[in-house]
């Protein structure tokens, strides 16, 4: 069964479209990772989800509803990020206590073993508190509410990694004991990999890939040589990108399946093939121009 | 794990309610400290008159708590403009709710606040006669009330909580129509200065509609029936259509 069904969703505001014609699936006690740019439409489909916003067009059901508006997907979604608001006359507990009885799943000793831990001012106001704490704090509420349907929009945004790590243990942990649906975003897959099941790639509003990790660290490898010997090897193959690493060398990742069967011309060509990161992979699959950063540079 | 069990309207409303209470207690400290201050005020005569004739000079002072409900009356227009706004809304969003419940929690902060607030000015008028009681020369206090009968205290207090009422539900559809369009923002100023001037007859009896009901029932009536339709009218205003995050 799925969790969200997302057809053909467009969201414009004005002119600008952001998110175009998506369609995808998640299913249900899945840990899906939403990687995308700057402005590739992450929040804007996540808040959508979590019911803060309508579809422009298309069709979008979280557990089999609408979520827009709608107050039994509000029940069992919580939707994290840093612009939580909570009244200015609560302190950090009181938050804690006041915001555990509209979710029915609410484990408090989690919620404050969590807090001690991070060694949190109780008297705290919540307004006062920096970047980082702010987002390890909403953090905790995003894992105690234990919501069937749990959002976290770039969770760790002003974290220091040492409380990366700790929190993305405390949610596989959590998440292990009690499976539910997490969808995490964020720019930078690498610390997110390991505890990712799936991962929707998105970019300029529009899906690019949808698939285990697994699958997508086997998706592509980088080949490395001669200018020369690498351009006649990979004529007429898609290239993901390509980049001149130094002069007359040549740097191109290639889908695995195209090359399949001719892998054992790439050493007889003198070329060396080499493992790439999922998280360098989503970076050459959004790129805006094929040379990335370094055509800049060399055109001016 | 799936199950869809179904939440309940109300009870999510409720829940709302007492977060909201909780959240907006400084509010009500607010309007206690000005009623407070307003009485400092008071104490001071709200109007002063004195004559002399060369033998003989008489000087008047009248004392009255009516300036402490007309402040609060300001603050229960303030506190229902100021729940519509985007700021305030924010604060839902951590919760389970949708537009329908937001506005029942709000509305039922409000009706506290309504008694909260009739309540306690007008005993700020039973304060102002206890502390001139001991305080004046008694000989010289004039006043068929100033031994206030227990059921005028009680008349006084239904009545201030009704106006109450009346206003936030007032103040209320004025935040969400200018959340529809801050055109409303002149508009709704221009329509009521319009009306009073064009239609000067409609917008007398209009006022003499609420203000010259000698029954407390049909008054009571009057305000409840207008509120409803007012907060009838917003809630319809916010279900409508997204509101920009």
């Amino acid at each position: 069964m799925n969790v969200i069904q997302c057809h053909d969703v467009t969201k414009s505001y004005g002119q600008n479209r952001a998110l175009d014609h998506l369609s995808f699936e998640i299913g249900e006690n899945k840990i899906t990772g939403l990687i995308g740019r700057n402005g590739a439409g992450k929040t804007t489909l996540l808040k959508m989800i979590a019911g803060y916003i309508k579809p422009t067009q298309g069709e979008l059901q979280v557990f089999t509803r609408k979520p827009f508006n709608n107050l039994d997907v509000s029940a069992k979604t919580i939707f994290i990020d840093d612009n939580m608001t909570f009244p200015d006359s609560f302190r950090l507990t009181d938050i804690l206590s006041e915001v555990a009885p509209f979710y029915a799943a609410w484990n408090s000793s989690l919620a404050d073993a969590l807090f001690n831990y991070f060694s949190f001012d109780p008297n705290q106001a919540h307004s006062n508190m920096s970047k980082g704490s702010k987002s390890t704090f909403n953090s905790i509420i995003g894992i105690a509410t234990r919501c069937p349907l749990t959002i976290f929009d770039e969770p760790t945004t002003g974290m220091d990694s040492a409380v990366r790590k700790d929190f993305y243990k405390a949610l596989l942990k959590d998440y292990l004991e009690h499976p539910r649906t997490i969808l995490l975003s964020s720019h930078l897959l690498s610390e997110l990999e390991e505890i990712l099941e799936d991962i929707l790639l998105i970019d300029n509003g529009s899906k690019c890939l949808h698939l285990p990790i697994m699958e997508l660290r086997e998706l592509a490898v980088g080949i490395r040589g001669n200018e020369q010997a690498l351009l006649t090897f990979v004529e007429g193959k898609e290239l993901i990108y390509k980049e001149e690493f130094a002069k007359g060398s040549l740097y191109v990742v290639i889908k695995k399946e195209s090359i399949e069967q001719e892998f054992k011309h790439v050493r007889q060509n003198g070329l060396e093939v080499l493992p790439i990161s999922p998280d360098d992979l989503c970076v050459y699959l959004t790129g805006k121009t094929g040379g990335g950063i370094d055509d800049v540079f060399k055109r001016s | 794990m799936m199950s869809l069990k179904e939440v309940d309207l109300l009870s999510i409303s409720i829940k709302q309610y007492v977060y909201k209470l909780k959240a907006y207690s400084t509010l009500f400290y607010g309007l206690l400290l000005a009623q407070i201050i307003t009485l400092f005020f008071s104490l001071n005569g709200i109007s002063h008159m004195s004559s002399s004739n060369g033998e003989l000079s008489v000087s008047v002072n009248s004392y009255s708590a009516s300036l402490v409900i007309v402040f609060s009356f300001f603050w229960i227009l303030f506190a229902a403009i100021q729940l519509t706004t985007k700021q305030y809304k924010k604060i839902e969003n951590p919760l389970v709710t949708n537009r329908i419940s937001g506005n029942l929690s709000n509305i039922g902060f409000l009706m506290t606040a309504c008694v909260f607030g009739g309540i306690t000015s007008s005993l700020v008028g039973v304060l102002l006669r206890i502390i001139m009681y001991f305080t004046f020369d008694r000989s010289q206090i004039i006043s068929d009330e100033f031994i206030l009968a227990f059921s005028d205290l009680l008349l006084g207090i239904s009545v201030a909580i009704l106006y109450m009422v009346l206003i936030s539900g007032m103040g209320y559809l004025t935040g969400m129509l200018t959340k529809v369009s801050m055109a409303f923002v002149i508009i709704i100023p221009a329509v009521i200065i319009g009306i009073s001037k064009a239609y000067a007859d409609i917008f007398q009896s209009l006022i003499k509609f609420f203000t010259l009901e000698s029954s407390l029932p049909l008054f009571a009536l009057k305000v409840i029936i207008t509120s409803i339709l007012m907060f009838g009218v917003s809630i319809l205003l916010s279900n409508r259509g997204e509101v920009s995050q």
